[in-house]
């Protein structure tokens, strides 16, 4: 990577140094965490006690704790030289970790209240195929050193004055992006199962055995519904909390997002990176041709909805616009795309059909009072496939492919044909018979992306289209 | 884009894979069809335990006879200079293709079994996961890996 000659590192990095001081407490803290419930309650019964013994306890545990955090502060060092950054940890087993210059793919900067306190950041050394954690996390660094770092490194951290292109998230989007955050899908099939359960009980338990519980279907409806709604409040917060203030800039060859209320995430994303940038219209905002942006990256996975998210909530229309600005590299029409063949509309009935319908059995068979669910769950299934099949799309332009799906919201990925980690077909028995054949690629880490029920002649001519030239 | 001609995978597994194999499917399924037929003893008894022991006896001896073959004769494979391409499914036919550039790195793995038989996998790796040739001889395994490690290694940005 053009990440500058090997001799510009300032002289003050070259020897090793501890995190800022604050670090003490930041790893007390934390240790503290480790230790876990544990200790806290010897903390909390021996100072409750108030005998001498228990209070003994309650300092020994404090002291430990505190002693934890100095000996990890004080045995933690790095530093910089011309090849590699350098991590010594340890009091017992000195481990020194490094780090060629060129492995490293991102500087991340977080600022936890903690961190706030002390005016000190946590600072993240990401490289490709670290998988889920950051290489390295110093808890404590100073803005001065992170910046003299991200500097050496070439990762400078503040955007240039004129970056090439800045998104940020106004209020009013955060707020609807907040209120049709994707965990609501996840809570309405569970009022469904408080519901269910509450006929049950209501079914089975005769009235008034318990004092205090609801006792009739209304109350636990009732209760339901607040479960549902308090569940709701805390998911909007905490979209709120992450996305506040989201920004993402487009500055030379590198993506920089920045969020969140409390902990201010500062994240770094070389483009050279990006496989490819994925739609995903949620249940709750495709209606409102609603969209979110993510990022499929490779090394990169597991960092968390900011550092995946490309822009929380865009008009769907807008979505290739805001590619086009951030990843010119993906620039293009995310529509036209070449539909699944007429025929396959069948492929795309059947197994949800054949699923309800196994399900519709089971209730005949078990559960006779719920039968007005069968006609229900057979027009939803029905409904989903054809749905599904609607979705089913791809387009090929020079060096950029687009693949859409659904599974029950609808998800459109876009890759530089370049960038591929694999590609190939798949056919089961059924579709062979039919002529058809599913398409599948996958990008970034672990991350694939599926078309169904394609022509098998379509998904060959792909298979040979989708090869490095 | 240029469309060329996707050849298809020629070559095969070792024909030893085919014992591999059945030693395989037997170390999976008989132990299963063992606690199945503990069981079926045990609680059923019967005409219903023997009916259960049957299935489970035909089911295992079935497995035996045609999973080992299957696989060895759908699987398919190929190394070219700029990518591995695979073959393979017994009921869902799957074709891969993985660019030499996107290779991380490879290795051979051998467990006792495949030991015994002389064989080797050769597993690469790609950031979208591990991708695996379950069984060749040792010697072409190696020879497999070494040339996928050379042509993997010509540089270029991950």
């Amino acid at each position: 990577m053009a990440d500058g000659p090997a001799a510009v590192v300032p002289e003050p990095l070259r020897t090793p140094r501890r995190m800022h001081a604050g670090g003490i407490l930041i790893e007390a803290l934390r240790s503290l965490r480790e230790m876990g419930i544990p200790l806290i309650i010897a903390i909390v019964v021996g100072a409750g006690a108030g005998n001498a013994r228990g209070l003994l306890y309650g300092v020994a545990g404090l002291v430990l704790v505190v002693v934890t955090g100095l000996v990890r502060w004080y045995t933690t060092s790095w530093s910089l030289d011309g090849n590699a950054l350098h991590l010594r940890t340890g009091l017992l087993s000195r481990n020194e970790k490094v780090i060629p210059r060129e492995r490293i793919s991102s500087l991340d900067t977080t600022q936890g209240p903690l961190q706030r306190v002390f005016g000190v950041l946590e600072l993240r050394v990401q490289t490709p195929g670290g998988g889920r954690h950051a290489e390295i996390v110093l808890r404590a660094v100073s803005r001065r050193d992170a910046e003299t770092l991200r500097r050496a490194l070439g990762h400078a951290a503040e955007a240039a004055p004129t970056p090439d292109a800045r998104l940020r998230l106004a209020p009013g989007t955060l707020l609807v992006a907040a209120l049709t955050a994707p965990q609501l899908g996840v809570l309405l099939p569970i009022a469904g199962g408080i519901a269910a359960a509450a006929q049950d009980v209501m079914g089975n338990v005769s009235r008034q055995t318990f004092d205090g519980l609801p006792d009739t279907v209304g109350q636990w409806l009732l209760v339901g519904a607040g479960v549902v709604a308090l569940a709701w409040l805390l998911s909007i917060a905490g979209a709120v909390v992450t996305f506040a203030g989201f920004e993402v800039v487009r500055d030379g060859d590198r993506l920089r997002t920045r969020s969140g209320l409390f902990a201010r995430r500062a994240a770094t994303l070389p483009l050279s990176r990006v496989q490819g940038v994925r739609m995903v219209e949620g249940l709750l905002r495709e209606p409102f041709g609603l969209a979110t942006l993510r990022v499929e990256t490779a090394g990169y996975a597991g960092q968390g909805a900011v550092t995946q998210t490309l822009f929380p909530l865009v008009r769907r229309r807008d979505a290739a616009a805001v590619i086009e600005r951030l990843v010119p590299a993906l620039a293009g029409s995310l529509d036209a795309l070449e539909p699944a063949p007429a025929r396959a509309r069948r492929s795309y009935l059947i197994g949800l059909v054949l699923l309800a319908v196994a399900v519709c059995a089971l209730i005949a068979i078990a559960w006779r009072d719920a039968w007005p669910a069968i006609p229900v769950l057979l027009a939803l299934a029905a409904a989903l496939g054809e749905l599904r099949f609607r979705a089913a799309g791809w387009r090929l332009d020079d060096g950029r492919v687009v693949l859409r799906s659904r599974h029950v919201g609808r998800s459109t990925l876009v890759a530089s044909t370049r960038r591929l980690q694999e590609h190939g077909t798949r056919q089961t028995p059924l579709q062979r018979r039919r002529r058809l054949a599913d398409v599948t690629v996958a990008v970034g880490s672990r991350r694939r992306a599926r078309v169904r029920h394609l022509e098998a002649s379509t998904a060959h001519r792909l298979l040979g289209l989708l090869r490095p030239s | 884009m240029p469309e060329r001609p996707t050849p298809e995978p020629t070559r095969l597994l070792a024909p030893e894979a085919f014992r591999l194999f059945l030693v395989e499917v037997l170390l999976s399924t008989v132990p299963f069809a063992a606690v199945v037929i503990a069981l079926a003893i045990l609680l059923a008894g019967g005409a219903l335990g023997f009916a259960i022991t049957a299935v489970a006896v035909l089911a295992v001896i079935v497995a035996a006879a045609v999973v080992p073959r299957l696989r060895m004769a759908r699987f398919r494979f190929e190394v070219r200079e700029d990518e591995i391409d695979l073959r393979h499914g017994i009921v869902i036919e799957t074709r891969t293709l993985v660019p030499m550039v996107r290779v991380q790195h490879v290795d051979t793995r051998r467990t006792p079994v495949s030991r015994y038989f002389g064989l080797a996998a050769v597993a690469f790796h790609t950031a979208a996961g591990a991708t695996e040739i379950p069984a060749l001889r040792e010697a072409d395994a190696a020879a497999i890996r070494d040339r996928i490690a050379d042509l993997a290694l010509q540089p270029e940005v991950l």
